[in-house]
């Protein structure tokens, strides 16, 4: 007999063959299961593949952009300019080969119809400065040549061509100073590839963009190249001791590392989302595989007594659960490049971040399959141990007694984890603490733990509520609502089971609604706390945190002023830094005119009067923000350093005030003073008022005529606007969130149809006995329908319940740290709209649960074993 | 039949002493069993009748190394095994015992042939060595031809006889069976137990546990079991005489001890 000879009627090869059978046999379950598997990997996936590209890309910025680079010399913390002498000084020191001196304008194109595009692939980076010395980038000219007058440009190719621009071409820019028409006079490519997200990056001559960004002097940059044999670091420190401490010297490699430290709180928020995914997909697999073992007692008693040891029996079922997580993991990694690009692509029109094509690096994708395969042995372990507890004895007497119900120590248990999760999770994701990658991980893991004890007290706060919900329930429907509620009732384990999907996917989405909610429904008041202009003059697309915009031009502000309706036009200058000078933590640093700035903004503060405020402001002092003097120590009296490429600046704090720009972690400064301290001469944003109330029609109307003709980059907005584009960009961050959070969602809809399948196979002979003794398959249906709608009533209840609770803890634990004055906000709305979901998730689930039970022939479920 | 002809002094294949076993604790504890002898020759075919309740199943667990007893001993061919861990147990069901079960307990995602070759996948055995075996099995019990139909398109009958074709596999010295008849009409019920017969004529052992007395009437002898203890034996062959013997344990009365 050949070794591969078969008896007839055996396809079988071995033992490990059972447990492909059994999951052919059950094609919805193992489906399902696969779901919650794909699920997880996707996730995992998809962040890891994301991170990765949003690391490379910034490392690949910096890399091509500074191809030939050594070091580049720019303003302080990459803020403010650096002085015009700064360039000789450089060029002077020994070991320099070539320094180019750099002044960067932010445009915008303008398309067809005559108005500025907004969007990452409408935003131009043009660098200006000498073409005619060395090249810093170590880019080719491809095509044409470099541009030769004061009206050309030079594009990157792969930019150049999405645009259909070519040598030759004329491109139209929204620039500070007005509209400028420049001709493609080359095409260049850069010694790497680059992608920037869609961003553009063109060169022009020095004087031309200086012109076209009213920067007259100074530099945003110089890019030296080192003279061979003097490495980067030792030419960094000789350049570091002559021009002064005011201003950063470094190489590329440690500008993309610093970038990417700065990004690594947003990994982490991602790898939050991904361990939820993860967590959701073991509870899944591990649900799905109880209901399994449970099923098939009799099953796994008889090959016990046929001599099936433990280890089999157990290694069998987890087998199981491996062969599913193949196919859940090709699907998965499949779902994760979807998820990265759709993320991707969210984060460039979200946060205007320059997120390259997606970098699929084999290491994630190894990760990912190991996540994939651990979560699917970490959820089907339990379930595996416990079919190889099945006694043999089991062949004969199938399941005996009624199921455990949960116990004390589970609600200890659960408590123990929920409590301390909610109470210390908020302080991280929100407060101002939230920027160490310490404390992202603290803030991860406590609200994982948040989530875990969510889980195990779902059966204390399910169960009363379905006996709650069940009275009205059987009153209106005798007989369908009391099988309904008896068969909840008898498996609590179960059902809480089933519900606990929902609450924890649900109350994500709260605990989102509810802080959203309560910061626009702050932030909205404190601008009507401060506002006093009637109009605010600010570059298209711009926000405080937003993608980068270009800066205003002096020139724009003389003609505003000129306007007959203008009353005042003040500016303000806005610099956003990674560390506010004397803190550690990120805020802004704001420059306003003390003489005029009263007249637009009717803030208050402590310490002084405004008019005893503004007189400090305008003798050199500064107001602080109240995060800011919490997190520093630093009160009226003391001096706040300002450290810029223009020496140390010292700046007596003169008053402190409650503002709800950066979380209150704001220094505010005289226009003098920036300008002193880091050189910085162009404005942020103008706010107007006009010469008399009965102006302000005129006001706008003269405004908009004027940026419509000259400055096509720029647009007027009123309060009302400005409150909006807040909450737009209050709520583009936590949609951002939402997103990911409606993929949990799906998670809770899976987990509901695969408990209730269950339930329907569990109660076949029950099923038999009503259809047996006259029960139609619409009242079956209907049944089944309200089980799964009480689960899922429940669910989503405890779910509000719980996020609420949550999400005022987190309101009340963080109000003093974060937003000054922050108060709750109940997302009523919001709320109706998720419980209203709840429901159709219940019913939803139902569907395919419901015909299968509706369809049983009552004969077989009769004999059914 | 010939076959209910006593054979004279079978060499002992089982012995059991002495089985106690108890359930639960505390004022709710039953005690199934309270102090069982059996002794099962070789090639012999045993029922054992009592009514529910009585232990007969908790009997045939410990014999059959599904449980184990409190106290006392069993033994297959002079080895004790009511004190082995698990997995001793597990390896003695799987090489010394076959089981048929009342509910047939056939895998209903595996093919008839598959169901027969159970035994051997499950103590980690490839098909191969048993595609002889497999078909001479589904032969004997008259079901060659239906060799590749999954459980749900048999009969229960069929069902029955393909589960003793499992049981047989691995040439088992004892099969037990657990109301091979309870879940089938008179007739399939008959066909298996001639099955089961027959299979004792070609020199297996087999101890049954059963409620219907014209299926115990086929063993050579009957044993009853009340409330724990064994209460008395008759000799197969005749429905009448096992109709009447159980009548009298269920009345409560020692009966008579049959004559050989």
């Amino acid at each position: 007999m050949i070794a591969s000879a078969r008896p007839a009627g055996v396809r079988l090869r071995s033992f490990a063959g059972l447990g492909g059978r059994s999951l052919r046999a059950r094609p919805l379950r193992s489906g399902l299961t696969a779901a919650g598997i794909v699920l997880g990997v996707g996730m995992a996936f998809g962040v890891l593949v994301l991170v990765a590209t949003i690391h490379s890309s910034f490392g690949s910025l910096f890399n091509t952009i500074y191809g030939n680079t050594d070091v580049i010399v720019s303003g302080k913390a990459s803020v403010g300019e650096v002085p015009q002498r700064t360039l000789g000084q450089v060029r002077r020191v020994e070991g320099v080969k070539a320094a180019s001196g750099q002044v960067m304008g932010l445009f915008r194109v303008i398309g067809t119809e005559g108005k500025a595009q907004t969007g990452a692939a409408a935003t131009l980076f043009v660098a200006g400065t000498n073409l005619r010395g060395p090249d810093t980038a170590g880019a080719t000219l491809v095509e044409g040549t470099k541009p030769r007058g004061p009206r050309q440009i030079e594009l990157e190719e792969a930019w150049a061509r999405s645009h259909g621009l070519t040598r030759g071409d004329t491109i139209r820019l929204a620039t500070p100073t007005g509209e400028a028409a420049l001709l493609v006079s080359g095409i260049f490519r850069f010694g790497t590839a680059l992608d920037l997200g869609g961003y553009g990056t063109a060169a022009a001559p020095l004087g031309s963009v200086r012109r076209m960004t009213g920067k007259a002097t100074g530099w945003d940059g110089i890019d030296v190249i080192a003279a061979s044999g003097v490495s980067a670091a030792e030419l960094s420190r000789r350049i570091r001791a002559v021009v002064g401490p005011g201003i950063e010297v470094a190489t590329p490699a440690a500008k993309s590392e610093e970038v990417n430290e700065a990004m690594s709180s947003l990994d982490i928020v991602l790898y939050f989302f991904s361990g939820m995914a993860i967590f959701v997909s073991v509870f899944l697999i591990l649900n799905s595989f109880n209901m399994t073992v449970l099923q098939r007692i009799r099953e796994i008693g008889t090959l016990r007594a046929l001599g099936a040891s433990r280890r089999r029996i157990a290694t069998s079922v987890l087998g199981e659960a491996l062969f599913l997580a193949i196919p859940g993991c090709a699907l998965g990694l499949a779902l994760g490049i979807g998820l990265a690009e759709l993320l991707a692509a969210a984060m460039r029109s979200f946060f205007g971040l320059p997120i390259a094509a997606l970098d699929v690096t084999p290491g994630a994708l190894v990760a990912a399959v190991a996540i994939g395969l651990l979560a699917t042995t970490a959820g089907a372990l339990y379930p595996s141990l416990r079919a190889g507890r099945i006694a043999p004895v089991r062949a004969l007497t199938g399941a005996v007694g009624s199921e455990r119900r949960p116990g004390l120590p589970r609600a200890l248990l659960g408590a123990a984890l929920f409590l301390p999760g909610m109470a210390i999770g908020g302080l991280f994701w929100f407060s101002n603490a939230s920027g160490t990658t310490t404390a992202a991980i603290v803030g991860v893991g406590s609200t994982l733990m948040m989530f875990v004890g969510m889980v195990l007290l779902a059966p204390f706060l399910v169960m009363p509520l379905i006996d709650l919900l069940a009275r009205p329930v059987r009153a209106l429907m005798p007989s369908e609502g009391r099988l309904a509620t008896d068969s909840l009732r008898m498996n609590p384990l179960r059902t809480s089971a089933t519900a606990a999907a929902l609450v924890v996917t649900l109350s994500v989405v709260v605990v989102n609604a509810t802080m959203s909610a309560s910061f626009l429904g702050s932030i909205s008041s404190q601008l009507d706390a401060h506002f006093a202009r009637d109009l605010t003059v600010q570059p298209l697309g711009y926000s405080s945190y937003g993608p980068p915009v270009s800066a205003i031009a002096p020139s724009l502000r003389r003609q505003i002023a000129a306007l007959p309706a203008v009353g005042t036009v003040t500016p303000e200058r806005i610099v956003y830094m990674r560390k506010l000078p004397g803190s550690r933590e990120p805020g802004l640093l704001e420059a306003v005119e003390p003489s005029r700035w009263p007249r637009v903004d009717k803030s208050e503060y402590e310490g002084a009067s405004t008019a005893a405020a503004m007189a400090g402001l305008g003798a050199g002092g500064a107001v602080v923000g109240r995060r800011f003097a919490e997190a520093t120590g630093l009160g009226v009296g003391d001096t706040v350093a300002l450290r810029g490429a223009g020496g140390v600046v010292r700046a007596p704090i003169v008053a402190t005030t409650d503002t709800f720009e950066a979380n209150g972690n704001v220094v505010m400064v005289s226009l003098a003073t920036l300008r002193r301290a880091y050189g910085i001469t162009s404005d942020s944003t103008l706010a107007l008022t006009a010469v008399s109330p009965d102006r302000r029609a005129a006001l706008a109307r003269q405004v908009g005529a004027l940026l419509e003709r000259r400055y096509p980059g720029f647009e007027a907005v009123s309060d009302a606007e400005v409150k909006k584009q807040y909450e737009s960009a209050i709520n583009q961050q936590f949609s951002f969130f939402d997103a990911i959070v409606g993929i949990a969602v799906i998670v809770g809809l899976l987990g509901i149809i695969n408990t209730l399948s269950m339930a329907v196979i569990e109660r076949t002979r029950e099923i038999g006995v009503l259809r047996a003794l006259g029960g139609s398959r619409w009242r079956i249906r209907r049944t089944m329908l309200t089980e799964s709608v009480l689960i899922s009533v429940a669910g989503s209840l405890v779910g509000i319940g719980l996020g609420l609770l949550v999400g005022i803890v987190w309101i009340i634990s963080i109000r003093e740290s974060t937003l000054v004055g922050l108060k709750l906000g109940i997302p009523t709305s919001m709320l109706i709209a998720i419980a209203v979901l709840g429901v159709l998730i219940g019913v939803l689930a139902a569907i395919v649960p419901a015909r299968r039970a509706a369809r049983l022939d009552p004969l077989k479920a009769l004999t059914y074993e | 039949m010939s076959s209910t002809s006593v054979r004279p002094d079978p060499a002992p294949l089982l012995e059991a002493r002495g089985l106690t076993r108890a359930f639960g604790a505390g004022a709710t504890a039953v005690q199934a069993l309270r102090g069982v002898d059996l002794t099962v020759g070789e090639g012999e075919l045993v029922a054992i009748m009592g009514p529910s309740g009585s232990g007969k199943s908790t009997l045939l667990h410990i014999l059959g190394a599904l449980d184990r007893p409190d106290a006392g001993s069993v033994s297959i061919d002079g080895r004790r095994y009511d004190d082995l861990s698990d997995r001793e147990l597990t390896r003695l069901r799987g090489e010394v015992f076959g089981f048929v079960f009342q509910f047939f307990n056939l895998l209903p995602t595996l093919s008839a042939a598959e169901n027969v070759l159970l035994p051997a996948l499950v103590n980690g055995e490839r098909p191969a060595g048993y595609a002889a075996r497999v078909d001479a099995l589904l032969g004997r019990v008259g079901l060659g031809d239906r060799a590749a139909h999954l459980p749900t398109e048999l009969s229960g009958g069929e069902q029955q006889r393909v589960a003793i074709a499992r049981a047989l596999l691995r040439h088992p010295r004892l099969v037990l069976a657990d109301e091979p008849t309870g879940n089938l009409d008179s007739k399939a019920g008959g066909s298996v137990m001639r099955l089961l017969r027959s299979v004792v004529d070609d020199g297996q052992t087999v101890v049954m546990v059963t409620h219907d007395p014209g299926a115990a009437a086929l063993a050579d002898r009957v044993v009853f079991l009340r409330d724990g203890e064994i209460s008395g034996e008759v000799e197969g062959g005749d429905t009448a005489r096992v109709i009447d013997a159980f009548r009298e344990i269920e009345a409560g009365a020692q009966p008579e001890r049959a004559a050989a």
